[in-house]
């Protein structure tokens, strides 16, 4: 019961943060508070250049940022690098989770698995993805395999962690309900054991989805592949348009925080408010 | 409908030690025969294996010999002849109430308009007809668990075994809720197995209330309540079964 009731009141909060009447306002101030250092940033920046205390090609006029930025979204440049980033970003993280979440799954249900593949896993876990370009570059030349390649390895080894930890949490006493209810065998695996371990699942997603994105600018920057925001990046240090690679770090980072605040967000919170158990929320 | 009969069972944890391994023997030649119908109480003390009794029955405990007899066939596993009430509901998160109760039937192979439809006429039988689109996480305990007697019963079920279903329930709650399950027994007339430490609600409930004693005692009383239902917790002779239930309950209590 003491729990039962703890759930509801920690589900109350989840709401009250999201959905209750009259947040509007409350959002509005706490925006002012977040917009608080973007202003002083821009203020002091203006200043500096008006005042040209450092050369134009380091701090170049607002105005400037703001006109590349507007003549990037023109031009369609701007479209086809964020296109080309999401496309990677979304087939790497789709491949890498069915695969990685399949492994994580067998791995929590047999022990046989755990042992073969567990020892290994913590290797691997210690390599950064981005350490094994150079030998992704050397296999597959400089193109888009060679990042795909190690966006899927990232993606497979953090959702396979968290899918193997979430169903190693799993209620005993739910499998045997599925047990006693006639599922068995790989009807057992997706009809019990999949949809409880979700929510450890979805963080691992999420988290799969930040690290994957901080690798593929990188990569974007290694292989020159003609779009993508990370060789938009590079690009624009090697032409010297630095009022392009300010803006180019500004869609980055607007591109990053709707995939986190627009999809990944919403679908934790729905799975929480579902499962009744609050993990991992920021 | 079937009678459900544990035959010279036998049970005994091993676990392992760093020099040899030890092994714990919670039943020794156990013999138990629930008729068809019929409502058992299986009551004792902590640790003295009414659990281990009904998670052997469920198939979901091996046992280490004898045989568990569901009307002719043996007991290998979990089946779908054994609807099974969980003490801590064991419902599933992710499923709305109608979708947890029609769970079992879509392992029969049923269409969704028949295992909707049965589930419904269980959920208007416990009073959760309006109900069926919430998830377990909006539920109070009782309404819980009157989910989770429903998706038990929705498989039609040769046998029924509630392990401790009201044990986690308000005093309040756990007598409208062993009112509402004398009156399911009574529309539905299956042979049941409830294992539970609560006195009253085992002469409330049963036809044959059965006392284990401390492990291995195996069966220490086997007691038929005789009283006309549905039953007064006060009458006079309703306290008399508690009385001796309990002088019996004391005698296997450690000291």
């Amino acid at each position: 019961m003491k729990a039962a009731k703890m759930t509801i009141s920690t589900m109350d909060e989840v709401r009250g943060a999201t959905a209750l009447p009259g947040s509007g306002l409350r959002f509005a101030k706490s925006a002012a508070y977040g917009l608080l250092p973007v202003v002083a940033i821009l203020i002091f920046w203006e200043i500096t250049t008006r005042l040209e205390i450092f050369p134009p090609i380091i701090f170049p006029p607002i105005s400037a940022v703001a006109s590349s930025l507007y003549d990037m979204t023109v031009s369609g440049t701007l479209l086809v690098d964020v296109a080309g980033t999401f496309r990677r970003l979304t087939i790497s993280v789709v491949f890498g989770s069915v695969i990685g979440v399949g492994l994580g799954a067998a791995m929590g249900y047999f022990g046989v698995v755990e042992k073969i593949v567990a020892p290994s896993l913590s290797f691997l876990l210690s390599i950064p993805g981005t350490a094994f370009f150079p030998l992704t570059m050397m296999w597959f030349g400089l193109n888009e395999t060679a990042i795909l390649v190690i966006l899927v390895y990232e993606v497979v080894l953090t959702t396979a962690l968290s899918t193997w930890s979430g169903v190693k949490m799993i209620d005993p006493t739910i499998l045997n309900a599925g047990r006693s209810l006639g599922a068995s065998g790989f009807s057992l695996f997706y009809r019990v054991l999949v949809p409880a371990a979700l929510p450890s699942i979805i963080t691992g997603f999420r988290l799969a989805f930040a690290r994957a994105w901080r690798i593929l600018i990188v990569a974007e920057m290694l292989v020159s592949l003609g779009n993508g925001l990370g060789y938009r990046l590079y690009w624009a240090r090697e032409m010297f348009l630095s009022s392009q690679l300010y803006a180019g770090l500004f869609v980055v980072g607007l591109v990053g925080l709707l995939i986190e605040r627009a999809f990944l967000r919403p679908l934790e919170v729905m799975t929480v408010q579902r499962w009744g158990t609050l993990r991992e929320l920021d | 409908m079937a009678e459900l009969h544990v035959q010279n069972v036998s049970k005994a944890y091993r676990s392992r030690r760093m020099f040899g391994s030890n092994s714990t023997v919670i039943f020794d030649d156990l013999n138990v025969t629930l008729k068809d119908a019929s409502f058992v109480s299986v009551i004792g003390p902590s640790g003295c294996g009414k659990s281990t009794l009904l998670n052997m029955a469920a198939g979901l405990e091996p046992i280490t010999g004898g045989d568990i007899l569901v009307g002719e066939s043996r007991v290998r596993g979990p089946g779908l002849d054994r609807g099974i009430v969980f003490q801590q509901y064991a419902l599933f998160p992710w499923l709305n109430v109608i979708d947890n109760v029609a769970f079992g039937l879509k392992s029969l192979g049923k269409s969704k308009e028949e295992r909707y439809g049965i589930a419904r006429r269980y959920l208007r039988m416990t009073g959760l007809a309006e109900h069926e689109t919430y998830f377990p996480a909006h539920l109070s305990g009782g309404m819980r668990q009157r989910v989770g007697i429903c998706r038990a019963l929705a498989i039609d079920p040769e046998v029924l075994l509630l392990d401790e279903p009201f044990g986690a329930l308000d005093a309040f709650t756990r007598e409208t809720m062993q009112n509402a399950l004398e009156e399911i027994c009574a529309k539905a007339r299956k042979t049941v197995m409830f294992i539970t430490h609560d006195i009253r609600e085992a002469v409330f409930l049963s036809d044959r209330v059965i006392v284990l004693g401390r492990a291995p005692g195996g069966v220490v009383m086997d007691l038929p309540i005789d009283l006309d239902r549905p039953r007064n917790r006060h009458d006079r002779e309703f306290a008399e079964y508690e009385a001796i239930l309990e002088k019996e309950i004391r005698n296997q209590m450690p000291l």
